[in-house]
């Protein structure tokens, strides 16, 4: 199913080949080609309109490439979307937990949509609810959650297909810092019991560089930089912060690039992840 | 994790599973959704304050002021089926808003990465939506029975009404638009002399454009 990286052992889990994407006369993502290695974190960085979300959307078939193509788990996103789904577990960057449902019909509803077994649904939705140590709040509905609480759920919901691939848009957006360390806890122990292949965006240094083997950096639709947390530094300077790498890269500062819905769609879901 | 737990899902192909899957993901989506109505159904009681107030004031106020021609119905019962009909479609519109609302985009986007057949979540709500539009149904008909609206129990009548190639000239307009001949009782009805054409003009003797003058 998967093909190997010319010259390495291990298959591949994603990968673009002049990915590209326009909206107008804007170019979102431009000719990126990136693959990503099985049971591999990956963290996507940039700044707000790098193009991270897009690629999301298109690796997740939300969106149609303009041009290129991109495999996952070996299937092509445009001739086999729902192969590719089948595939994948998503958590969007808005919140996508039904507030009026507890956690536990939150992960009912998903393993029927993702056609689980019947006999497998009731005790799979409680043991990535113990998983998610979410078991003493499982029956209480989800408008009642704190943000850590929430993210967890929502990671559950997307895990309980088992798929060999997870795509998170901005995991830890609204989380204080306890609730994102709790939120990086389970995905490292997804990661480690699964071998699932975790592919992240974020602008949080931090994040990226306690969790990702390999870091992405995309400025303005582009790949700018690319390789492990400790090679980004190095290349930067002696004593350079992930901090210092984007800037570097990014050629700017931290806060430039996105759009008013970019900034209001982050507030809004932290807010309701408050 | 046991490992049968482990193995991916399994595609496929053929027409009946696909059929299956459809029906499965539906149920599932209309499950959450009832449920969700099922622990707080207090909408439906909110949205019919509004149309239960077109019955007991707008109706009882317009029955006692006969300003309105409406034959040998009270004007309660020439409304009540227009009452019906906007309120079951306007839960229906409400309902159907959400779904488009910033509120449940993030679930939207996580349900169009299952692989989940797309017109099953349309299925789903739409099933809601119509078991929403019953309640509010209900409700109305509570309502319009406790005013004492006379009621004829024939549903064969509604389609026998919408079966007609032109609508009789004396329904009401309500009644005539939706095919709810249910309610009221029609046969009731005299010859109110709604038909637009005949609006058109002055200077006649029939009461009925009398009334219709002062609007």
């Amino acid at each position: 199913m998967a093909d190997a990286i010319a010259g390495q052992d291990e298959p591949v889990a994603i990968r673009t080949v002049a990915l590209t994407r326009r909206y107008g006369a804007v170019t979102a993502v431009d000719a990126l080609d990136l693959t990503i290695r099985s049971g591999e974190f990956f963290g996507l960085l940039g700044p707000n309109g790098a193009g991270k979300s897009t690629t999301i959307k298109m690796l997740t078939t939300l969106l149609p490439p303009t041009s290129g193509s991109a495999t996952v788990a070996g299937i092509d996103v445009v001739a086999a979307p729902r192969e590719v789904r089948r595939r994948l577990g998503y958590v969007p960057q808005l919140v996508s937990s039904d507030s009026g449902l507890t956690g536990r019909e939150n992960l009912l509803l998903f393993a029927r949509l993702y056609g689980l077994p019947r006999a497998e649904q009731a005790p799979r939705a409680a043991r990535a609810l113990e998983f998610m140590n979410l078991t003493e709040v499982g029956d209480r509905l989800v408008r009642t959650y704190s943000g850590g609480m929430i993210r967890r759920l929502e990671i559950a919901q997307s895990m309980l297909h088992r798929p060999p691939i997870l795509l998170l848009d901005e995991p830890t957006v609204g989380l204080d810092p306890v609730a994102r360390r709790g939120v990086w806890d389970r995905l490292r122990d997804l990661s480690a019991r699964l071998g699932t292949t975790v592919l992240l965006t974020t602008h949080d240094m931090e994040e990226a560089d306690a969790l990702c083997d390999r870091i992405g950096l995309m400025h303005g639709g582009k790949l700018v930089a690319l390789g492990t947390p400790a090679e980004l530094k190095a290349a930067v300077g002696p004593k350079a912060r992930l901090d210092d790498v984007f800037v570097h890269f990014t050629g700017g500062t931290l806060d430039q690039g996105g759009s008013y819905r970019d900034a209001a769609r982050a507030r809004e879901t932290a807010r309701r992840l408050q | 994790m046991p490992p049968a737990l482990e193995r991916p899902l399994v595609a496929s192909n053929s027409l009946a599973r696909s059929i299956v899957e459809l029906g499965s993901a539906t149920s599932a989506v209309a499950r959450a959704e009832l449920r969700k109505l099922w622990r707080d159904p207090t909408d439906i009681f909110t949205r019919s304050v509004q149309p239960a107030l077109w019955l007991l004031v707008f109706g009882q106020v317009f029955t006692r002021m006969h300003a309105i021609p409406t034959g040998k119905l009270s004007y309660l019962e020439f409304m009540a089926p227009g009452i019906l009909a906007q309120s079951v479609l306007f839960s229906s519109i409400f309902y159907g808003i959400n779904v488009i609302w910033e509120r449940d985009v993030g679930l939207l986007h996580k349900m169009l990465v299952s692989p989940a057949h797309r017109s099953a979540l349309v299925l789903g709500k739409c099933a809601t939506a119509g078991v929403r539009g019953l309640a509010q149904g209900t409700v109305i008909y509570a309502v319009a029975l406790l005013l004492g609206i006379r009621v004829r129990w024939d549903p064969a009548a509604g389609l026998r009404r919408a079966g007609r190639p032109r609508a009789p000239r004396g329904g009401p307009p309500a009644a005539r638009h939706f095919g709810l001949a249910a309610l009221p009782d029609h046969r009731a009805l005299g010859r109110p002399s709604l038909a637009p054409r005949r609006l058109v003009g002055s200077g006649s003797r029939d009461p009925n454009r009398a009334a219709w003058r002062v609007f």
